[in-house]
């Protein structure tokens, strides 16, 4: 769906169209969900709040002038629920549960293509590796501060600059960068700890397996 | 750019794309499913957001034009109210005292008519009496002291100036 083609939804949805709606969903909803749920923790939340984002859109998109900036809109509405909400129930991300991961339709292996829909499939062993390697990154996000985990969720499921970021969270170009470089460090190191523990714990194993086979 | 932002930046920058290393959540089809048809109720709610727009511009414009409306009808009254004011207002509240105008008017007249008379006549009558009577007094005083002794207006009259008083 090119800029036109969005710019003509957008027309047409200010217009009450309800298929140029439907459009803007298919366009954008899975990006903004991926957000949300980085952001909550919790695939309930972040269902009821993509419902809720729209309903936002629906509301509100007369007073909205299209210049080609809809993503940075849109994803300002949704930072502003996910805040509310986080405010609101008072409690960080949750880590994701494996019956939650192993659900299929939610999660996809290999790399991230935040457009589009659907999932991939690959070699189990590649993805249990990467359920691990997931659960370990919503832990390590649960830690982080929301004003550094919303900048990078930000950045990272609506790829928008860190000039459209800073104006949608209302807060200087500096501070967004800053939370950025703090919070993708802090990320890292606790990955790269994670990947550690879990090394050690794999070499543990074996070296028990191993001792047991001996004897 | 400087050295430090260059290195601020290249640093996001790989961040970044080892963020992008990590699948993405994926709402389901009923997730999905489930949004759009909040949308569809949402329409149904409440009216097109255009439409609902140029609404309100006419409501503006029609409000507009009734506050002008309002305002020059107030206007327009209190002027005229301004005008006739200190005027009796109704015809009705001067018709009572007409009549009695009307008789104090005639009333009035005839008196002025009976003065105009009096006038007349005095003009013509008043003063040879009034010389009489002063010519007659003047003499009774001058021959002061009756037959009792009587002086002044206590003195009887002679026969003349009785003949006197008897035609005034």
């Amino acid at each position: 769906m090119g800029d036109e083609a969005i710019a003509d939804s957008i027309r047409l949805a200010q217009r009450g169209d309800p298929a140029a709606y439907e459009r803007l969903v298919d366009r954008f909803g899975g990006r903004v969900y991926g957000f949300l749920y980085r952001m909550t923790g919790s695939r309930q939340d972040a269902e009821d709040l993509l419902q809720e984002v729209f309903v936002r859109v629906v509301r509100t998109i007369a007073d909205y002038q299209h210049d080609g900036r809809f993503e940075a809109w849109l994803f300002r509405i949704a930072a502003n629920l996910v805040r509310d909400r986080i405010r609101r129930i008072k409690r960080a991300p949750k880590i994701i549960s494996d019956a939650a991961v192993s659900s299929g339709s939610e999660e996809e292996t290999g790399g991230s293509s935040p457009g589009g829909m659907g999932a991939s499939t690959g070699p189990a062993s590649a993805a249990l590796e990467s359920r691990e390697d997931l659960e370990a990154l919503n832990a390590a996000l649960a830690t982080l501060p929301e004003p550094e985990r919303e900048v990078i969720m930000l950045r990272h499921f609506s790829e928008l600059s860190f000039k459209d970021i800073a104006i949608a969270l209302n807060c200087p170009l500096g501070t967004a960068l800053a939370r950025a470089h703090r919070g993708l460090g802090h990320l890292r190191n606790l990955m790269q700890s994670a990947d550690h523990s879990a090394a050690d714990g794999a070499a543990e194993r074996i070296s028990n397996k191993t001792r047991g086979q001996t004897t | 750019m400087n050295t430090e932002d260059n290195k601020l930046h290249q640093e996001i920058a790989a961040g970044e794309r080892w963020l992008t290393s990590f699948a993405a959540p994926r709402p389901s089809p009923q997730a999905i499913e489930r949004t759009k048809l909040a949308v569809r109720a949402e329409l149904a709610r409440s009216p097109s957001p255009v439409s609902a727009r140029r609404w309100t511009a006419w409501r503006g414009v029609l409000g507009a034009a009734a506050t002008i409306a309002l305002a020059a009808t107030v206007s327009l009254y209190s002027v005229r109210t301004h005008q006739f004011a200190g005027r009796p207002t109704e015809t009705e509240s001067v018709d009572p005292w007409i009549p009695e105008a009307e008789d104090e008017a005639g009333r009035l007249a005839l008196l002025d008519e009976d003065l105009s008379i009096l006038e007349e006549w005095s003009a013509s009558q008043q003063w040879s009496v009034g010389s009489s009577l002063y010519e007659a007094l003047q003499g009774a005083l001058e021959n002061s002291g009756g037959e009792n002794g009587e002086t002044g207006v206590m003195r009887p009259l002679s026969e003349e100036q009785r003949a006197v008083q008897s035609t005034a």
